[in-house]
């Protein structure tokens, strides 16, 4: 059932509009494949019928937004980053944050919560138990927010990734489900909020995870995006883009760091107060327990 | 004791609907929740599979499928392995697998720990007995699918 | 220097399973054998190669999948042989139990392909992709 060109440009213009992503026409076939489930289950038997009513209902609008950004997701992705959060990054705040014992990450396109909440493992079996670690999940649906904010997964969602090791010290079940455990619900803070807008104040991180979604967004926003992003990476701190993205287009406000082989992106240039940073360049694989002096910043 | 079903029929649902997707492709034919009464008389001469849950709780769980649905079941398990149409024992180890599947979630979801017998299965089954505690159905591609939870009824009396 | 096939034993008592899991490791680039029940698959150690990984379902006729565990992993020979259980047992206690008695990993029915391969990469019995899957679909 092919659908009509009308339905698609109203489709791709209603989710840019909702989230900036862009759809192009080579993704008519994408459109067609995720809409047709919701359009039987609304009991229409016409693609472009169920279009029309889209456009007067703000709950099917929801869904099909949804349905058409949200992408299948799992615990400690492409596992590298996790490795390198806890052989490098945390050795190094520990380090680097040793007065205040404090961390602040933001897993700044968290969808459903898996990477949210395998930040919060990673940081809970590798933190020693008196520092404060403060998680900020944000995505820009509201039905993945709540998502975050329940904590829950089916079995299908937990074989992605996750360690069998990790779901018995950290989950519950809970009815058909299972449930993170309190430990580190209260340490991940879900919230709205659109990376494609001006971003409210959310003080700085120590660790950002903006992981495939500048794949997303054009050009543009993709630069917007990643300037408003630099003001909240502490200087010291580390941002972590998509297997396969590079913030190269950005000019001189991040520099790249390999560990083994993946890239990171630490702060080049400070923009806003404190004093410039240039900080020790991790060569190689770290060693765990060794103290990295970092002098930071302000 | 006074507490609420073990199972409501929307975790039933969300089951039978996770538990089928991850059998067979429902991203172009999804699984569609039945809720017309009409539609939701006992299917004539299904294929069928049961299991049933002993420890604190006790009963069963039945599935019962339209015959063109087990078929396309059985094809998409086997897939290559399966040259011409599926046979009487294909059918049976379909169905039979989907309310294992189906069972072992349930029994996640009644009181206490409990074990799972071996999967029974034919065409037909003899009738489940038991206290009814839910029921799902469900269309595919036009042909129904049914789940029954059962309770086993008590005789004693305290 | 040349790997040799990566060997997957599927212990289940479904042929139907058997099947969607034989699929799976096949195009993961394992050779698959497969077992009915816990005895079956003990004679299947015991005569040829012996696999790389077992997929073990727990609910089985004759002998079930703990006890193979239990089993396997009390005999010396088969140290190095990788375990993954890949049943409905979701219990937490259950899993509990399965890590106990030496299984390596833990797969709860339903599961799809991906979730599969995503237990093996984390076995390192699967090499991981050079760049990760992020592209819309």
């Amino acid at each position: 059932m092919a659908i009509t060109e009308w339905s698609l440009r109203y489709v791709a213009d209603l989710v840019h509009r909702r989230t900036s992503i862009r759809f192009g026409a080579d993704k008519a076939y994408l459109i067609e494949a995720r809409l047709l489930p919701l359009a039987r289950q609304a009991g229409e038997a016409d693609l472009d019928e169920y279009v029309r009513r889209l456009a007067t209902d703000p709950a099917e609008q929801r869904r099909a937004v949804d349905a058409l950004t949200i992408n299948e997701t799992s615990w400690f992705r492409d596992t590298e980053p996790f490795r390198v959060l806890a052989d490098v990054m945390l050795p190094h705040l520990l380090g680097a944050r040793a007065a205040q014992r404090r961390l602040r990450i933001w897993s700044a396109a968290s969808s459903s919560g898996q990477e949210a909440y395998s930040l919060a493992i990673t940081c809970h079996e590798h933190l020693p138990p008196d520092w404060t670690v403060e998680i900020l999940a944000t995505d820009v649906s509201e039905t993945m927010v709540e998502r975050v904010r329940r904590g829950r997964y089916g079995q299908v969602e937990m074989n992605r990734g996750l360690p069998a090791t990790a779901l018995v010290r950290h989950f519950t079940r809970v009815g058909a489900e299972w449930e993170v455990g309190t430990h580190l619900r209260s340490v991940v803070r879900p919230r709205l909020l659109n990376l494609a807008e001006p971003l409210p104040e959310l003080g700085r991180f120590d660790v950002v995870f903006l992981r495939n979604v500048l794949i997303y967004f054009d050009t543009e926003t993709r630069r917007d995006v990643l300037r408003r992003l630099h003001r909240t990476v502490a200087p010291d701190g580390y941002l972590l883009l998509g297997a396969a993205e590079t913030a190269t287009d950005s000019g001189a406000h991040w520099r790249l760091e390999r560990h083994g082989r993946l890239s990171v992106h630490r702060p080049a240039e400070p923009l806003g107060p404190g004093p410039a940073y240039r900080g020790t360049a991790h060569k190689g694989p770290a060693h765990k327990g060794t103290a990295t002096t970092v002098t930071t910043g302000g | 004791m006074s507490v609420g079903p073990p199972t409501t029929p929307a975790d039933l649902a969300a089951l039978v609907e996770e538990i089928w997707g991850s059998l067979v492709d429902v991203a172009t034919e999804p699984l569609v929740p039945v809720t017309d009464v009409l539609d939701t008389v006992p299917l004539t001469d299904p294929w069928s599979g049961q299991v049933a849950i002993d420890g604190e709780w006790h009963g069963v769980v039945r599935v019962d499928v339209a015959p063109p649905l087990a078929e396309a079941l059985a094809a998409r398990m086997l897939g290559d392995e399966l040259s011409g149409e599926p046979g009487v024992a294909d059918l049976e180890d379909a169905v039979g697998e989907l309310a294992n599947v189906i069972g072992g979630n349930v029994k996640s979801l009644v009181p206490g720990d409990g074990v799972l017998s071996l999967p029974a299965a034919g065409r037909p089954l003899p009738t489940a007995r038991g206290a009814l505690v839910c029921r799902t159905d469900h269309r595919w591609a036009g042909h129904r699918l049914s789940v029954t939870v059962l309770a086993d009824v008590q005789e004693e009396t305290r | 220097m040349t790997r040799m096939t990566r060997q997957a034993l599927i212990i289940d008592d479904s042929r139907t399973m058997r099947s969607i899991l034989r699929r799976i490791l096949t195009g993961l680039g394992f050779e698959c054998r497969e077992a009915g029940d816990g005895q079956q698959a003990l004679a299947a150690l015991e005569s040829g190669p012996l696999p790389d990984v077992c997929l073990v379902d727990w609910n089985m006729p004759v002998m079930d999948g703990y006890t193979f565990v239990t089993r396997v992993r009390a005999e010396q020979a088969w140290r190095g042989i990788t375990l993954m259980m890949v049943t409905t047992e979701s219990a937490h206690s259950q899993v509990v139990r399965a890590l106990a008695a030496g299984a390596h990993e833990y797969v709860i029915k339903p599961f799809t392909p991906d979730g599969i391969a995503d237990k093996l990469r984390l076995l390192g019995l699967v090499e991981q992709p050079a760049f990760g899957s992020e592209a819309l679909a």
